[in-house]
């Protein structure tokens, strides 16, 4: 597959505020890529830059082998959807759809046919003569989605598309998003502060946080392979420790020797360790093995999140574990109980601070 | 259920709003429109003085004319109106401030003095009477003139207010769908001064229907 979209060392400044730092990476044709990050990464800013509703100070776009660095907005090849949705209030349903496809100037026919086409699309046929007050919010979401796709647009933008609708709703909507992006090939660009969203409905990730990218990769390197601690800790829930460099395998955390799988230069580190790969040690046989009494239990379902503070030789240190939640009931273990518990040496990950 | 001290606190300020409302409105209306059911000595009539009111040609006439004057100052009040706010809100022009405060001057002062000022300037002395073209300033024209020029800044004021809390993201939306700035002055920016144009126009037609300064130079 090709290039469709590369964005080149992209510089944005508010007065003295830099919001985007020497930004650039490409968005393959027919991709689906997630900007994440926290609030005020600016990622939402970026996405502005490339459709255009905001120049960047320096760098460059460029969309299907064309420069449109300096283009505006309506000479780019895009739809947008906000999150605010943005219907026009005064306009039905098939008034707010075949809006793009009139302001180009297409006859009635074609336009009919297109707005029945989208409207089916995303499962709204019947609310053709509503106005946007008589829909809930994630019908006008799926309108706004419709009036984006109208064009048939080369980029689909999608800006926190979901995050203003409730959980059950967003949880469909997020299938149904993916769903239509993978049937109609369209190359899609969507920023959400929401890593479950973001993990669940990319292709790939990049990670932005202040203003510049931390790390892009498929879901599962990002979660697998963070490069950096605010990657561990951003995405999914992670153990981040300071550690000292012992030999290319081994280091001491809070003065307690662990072995790991890594190879280590530096001598001042820091690693992360999820949460799942904290394991109870049941033979006693395990490697890195240190003693701990659980503070509390929180039961997640299949899963219950142990809070437990670990007698590392030097201090104890409270660390977040997951557990199956039957071994838990099973083994009768309770707040105040006495466990062993081994941080295996795959489990532990050299980060950048 | 049982009343919380919110509730009361409610009722008595409830009950405060609705004495003023009776002892400064309902009595003063009660007052004047139970004279209008007497005759001169003060016996009950019924309806018969309105019946001699509206059987009077040239009084009928004459809420003709005030609705006339009114409803016409309205069209064009608004009208003006709605395009200097338009400019003042939305365009980049230079000198918003400047304009805007000279617009605004005449909210200041009684409506008499652009009565006063018209006939100064088109009067039957006035310096600039050969530019009214053989029309008098002493009738309806020059009322309707006087009275847009009293109107026009509340007018404005209304207007400009409602055009600046515009929601700028159907702005945003829309240009990226390709929109010509007539298309879209008629999708997003009309249909979102909608309200205040018509407040706006009831402003402008109570202010005139009630005003007594300008006809009566």
């Amino acid at each position: 597959m090709e290039q469709y979209l590369s964005v080149k060392n992209i510089n944005k400044n508010f007065g003295d505020f830099q919001a985007l730092k020497n930004v650039s990476f490409d968005v393959k044709e027919g991709e689906f890529v997630c900007i994440l990050g926290p609030s005020g990464c600016g990622k939402t800013t970026l996405l502005r830059v490339i459709a255009g509703l905001e120049s960047q100070s320096e760098g460059l776009i460029n969309q299907n082998n064309k420069d449109i660095s300096l283009l505006p907005p309506d000479q780019r090849d895009f739809g947008i959807v906000f999150q605010s949705y943005a219907l026009f209030p005064n306009l039905s349903v098939k008034n707010n759809i075949s809006f793009g496809l009139k302001t180009r100037k297409q006859n009635k026919e074609t336009i009919d046919k297109r707005v029945n086409e989208l409207l089916e699309l995303v499962g709204l046929s019947d609310h053709i003569n509503k106005f946007s007050a008589q829909l809930s919010g994630g019908e006008q979401q799926r309108v706004a989605l419709a009036r984006a796709l109208a064009p048939s647009p080369g980029l689909l933008l999608l800006d926190e598309p979901l995050s203003a609708l409730d959980a059950k709703v967003r949880q469909h909507l997020r299938l149904e998003i993916k769903n239509l992006q993978r049937q109609l090939g369209v190359t899609t660009i969507m920023v959400t502060h929401d890593q479950e969203e973001a993990l669940t409905m990319a292709d790939r990730i990049i990670l932005m946080n202040n203003g510049v990218i931390e790390q892009e990769g498929s879901p599962q390197d990002l979660y697998l392979k963070p490069e950096t601690a605010f990657s561990a800790n951003f995405i999914g829930t992670t153990n981040l420790f300071k550690a000292k460099r012992i030999s290319e395998n081994s280091l001491e955390i809070n003065g307690s020797t662990l072995e790991c799988n890594e190879n280590i230069k530096d001598d001042l580190l820091t690693v992360t360790i999820r949460p799942e790969d904290i394991k109870i040690s049941k033979t006693g046989n395990e490697k890195n093995i240190l003693k701990g009494t659980i503070k509390e239990l929180e039961f997640l379902g299949s899963n219950i999140r142990g809070h437990i503070e670990v007698d590392f030789k030097s201090e104890k240190t409270n660390v977040i574990c997951n557990f199956a939640s039957e071994y838990i009931l099973n083994n009768n273990i309770q707040n105040n109980s006495s466990v062993s518990i081994s941080l295996q040496p795959h489990a532990i990950k050299v980060v950048k601070a | 259920m049982k009343k919380s001290r919110d509730d009361y606190l409610t009722i008595f300020f409830i009950s405060i709003i609705g004495i003023y409302i009776l002892i400064a409105l309902a009595f003063p209306m009660y007052a004047i429109l139970s004279k209008s059911v007497e005759n001169k000595d003060g016996i009950f009539i019924g309806f018969e003085n309105y019946q001699s009111y509206f059987s009077n040609p040239a009084l009928v006439y004459s809420i003709y004319n005030s609705l006339f004057i009114s409803i016409i100052t309205m069209v064009i009040t608004i009208s003006l109106a709605f395009i200097f706010a338009y400019a003042l809100t939305k365009s980049c022009m230079i000198g918003k401030g400047v304009f805007r405060s000279i617009a605004m001057i005449p909210i200041l002062v009684p409506s008499l003095l652009s009565g006063i000022s018209l006939i100064y300037l088109f009067g039957k002395q006035g310096i600039l009477r050969d530019l009214m073209m053989g029309y008098d300033i002493y009738g309806p024209i020059g009322i309707i003139i006087a009275e847009v020029f009293y109107t026009f800044p509340h007018a404005l004021l209304i207007i400009i207010t409602a055009l600046s809390i515009g929601d700028a993201r159907l702005y945003e939306a829309a240009k990226v769908l390709r929109s010509k700035s007539i298309r879209t002055f008629f999708t997003v920016t009309l249909p979102s001064a909608k309200y205040g144009v018509i407040s706006a126009a009831f402003v402008v037609f109570t202010l005139v229907i009630t005003d007594f300064g300008i006809p009566k130079l």
